[in-house]
């Protein structure tokens, strides 16, 4: 290392290992999230707004004493009648969720757990919100659970998180993107696959934080259905490689034996083409994707997660 | 976009996979690294340094400080289960590793922080001891005696898997 020590064998050993294991967790194809710009966070969002409204209440409660005083009047500013209005319980007009993959067409049809058959000639995608937990925590109708077996900790935001009662980005299963809801105190339900129906329930590492500041309030794409019935769930990490064609493109979905979506960096919207009423993806071939050509398929469905209650 | 607001863009883009990498190695699977990578471009973001040079330093050191706080935190997690020991690997096991490196890793992480926060610096960052020392706030002379300790203690630990 300094040119003039020799090397020690064991430098080499831990040198070629650390290479190997850095690129093989995180290839050159692997994408950088949105950069975080904190005024797009709703955190910092909502923050100047908050305080502009407490100035206004401020402000017209000193106006309203003074009104009382000179009235002769004698209700305590503590305990003013100005009637505050009554703070929004939706929170899901406009919140912007920090996610990359934010959904920008809102999706119009809600729907429990139902998976139709393929459309054999979509002309537009449809739009599917899933709400597999139910307000009260429990799995909605439809859905199975099954055990995870180990405690999860929940300390960070997933790409992929949605909003119910739970986002985070929840290890050991960080290489498996998912959807946690919180079910209760100690436990979460997290959905993997929107076909499968099943819901994975974990226990919470005690201690371990639960960052809720990237919760969105709008449902999360999660899943595509192309129009020859692949299916595609967002990509799990790993090394892809490169594609020959497109050497600057990267994964974005993965779908299975048939191949993946790859899509140019940056993209808007997760490598799909929303411009038309039918989305459009490119597909490449998994067994040869690095020479291959890709084939541009449209999207018959689109499945969200339901943000956050 | 501002000029400012293009150079963070750039170093983004630039500094992404490289700090991930070295979080990665630090923390011990990706999902916290990119975490702790995030933060540090936010407390970047916030704090905007004079030049470039002192920007990727920064973002080094702040990688480091991040990864410490990931393992502490889940150092706690385990000291203190809400049930009984989980049958999964604990987070900080969920790297891919090849076969023929996984006994050096796993003896890598097997070390005190501190000795693997300076080999990782300097066999997988490439840096020098001046700025291994530079990164963990330590004179140049416990650098480069922490590094020995820690391939002395990697030696030990793979003799027999050599």
């Amino acid at each position: 290392m300094t040119g003039d020590e020799p090397q020690r064998p064991i430098e080499e050993t831990l040198r070629r290992a650390l290479v190997d294991t850095a690129l093989r967790n995180v290839p050159n194809a692997a994408r950088p999230p949105a950069s975080p710009d904190p005024a797009r966070r709703p955190a910092f969002r909502w923050i100047a707004p908050l305080l502009a409204a407490a100035v206004v209440v401020a402000v017209a409660v000193s106006v309203l004493a003074v009104r009382l005083t000179a009235d002769g009047g004698h209700t305590p500013i503590g305990h003013s009648s100005v009637p505050f209005p009554a703070p929004s319980s939706s929170g899901h007009s406009s919140s912007a969720p920090s996610s990359p993959i934010a959904p920008t067409p809102q999706p119009t049809t809600s729907a429990r757990v139902h998976v139709p058959p393929p459309i054999p000639r979509p002309t537009q995608t449809k739009k599917i919100t899933l709400h597999p937990v139910l307000r009260s925590g429990r799995p909605a109708p439809g859905y199975t659970v099954r055990d995870g077996g180990s405690a999860i900790v929940c300390d960070g935001i997933s790409r992929f998180a949605v909003g119910a009662l739970i986002t985070a980005a929840c290890t050991p299963s960080a290489e498996g993107p998912f959807g946690c809801y919180r079910a209760a105190a100690t436990q979460a339900l997290c959905l993997q696959d929107v076909w499968e129906r099943t819901l994975v329930r974990y226990r919470l590492a005690a201690g371990a934080p639960i960052d809720r500041t990237g919760a969105g309030t709008d449902p999360r794409l999660f899943a595509l259905e192309l129009a020859h019935g692949m299916r595609c769930k967002p990509r799990s990490g790993g090394a892809w490689g490169i594609l020959q064609r497109h050497p600057t493109w990267t994964g974005y979905w993965e779908c299975g034996a048939a191949g993946d979506v790859w899509g140019p960096v940056p993209s808007a919207h997760e490598g799909i083409d929303m411009s038309g009423q039918l989305w459009t993806v490119h597909v490449f071939p998994f067994a040869a994707q690095h020479t291959a050509p890709g084939v541009v398929r449209g999207v018959a469905r689109a499945y969200y997660l339901a943000g956050r209650h | 976009m501002t000029s400012a607001a293009l150079d963070f863009e750039t170093l983004y883009q630039t500094q992404w996979h490289a700090l991930v990498r070295l979080a990665l190695l630090l923390v011990g699977d990706r999902g916290g690294a990119e975490d702790v990578v995030q933060e540090a471009f936010l407390n970047l973001y916030r704090r905007p340094p004079a030049s470039v040079d002192s920007a990727a330093a920064y973002l080094r050191t702040s990688v480091v400080n991040g990864s410490r706080s990931v393992a502490r935190k889940r150092l706690v997690a385990r000291k203190h289960p809400f049930a009984p020991a989980p049958d999964g690997p604990a987070a900080d096991q969920n790297m891919l590793v090849a076969a023929e490196y996984e006994h050096v890793i796993r003896a890598l992480r097997s070390l005190p922080r501190r000795q693997r926060e300076v080999l990782v610096l300097r066999y997988w960052s490439e840096l020098s001891l001046a700025e291994v020392a530079d990164a963990l706030g330590i004179s140049v002379g416990t650098a480069k005696s922490t590094a020995s300790r820690g391939l002395d203690a990697l030696e030990r630990m793979l003799g027999g898997a050599r």
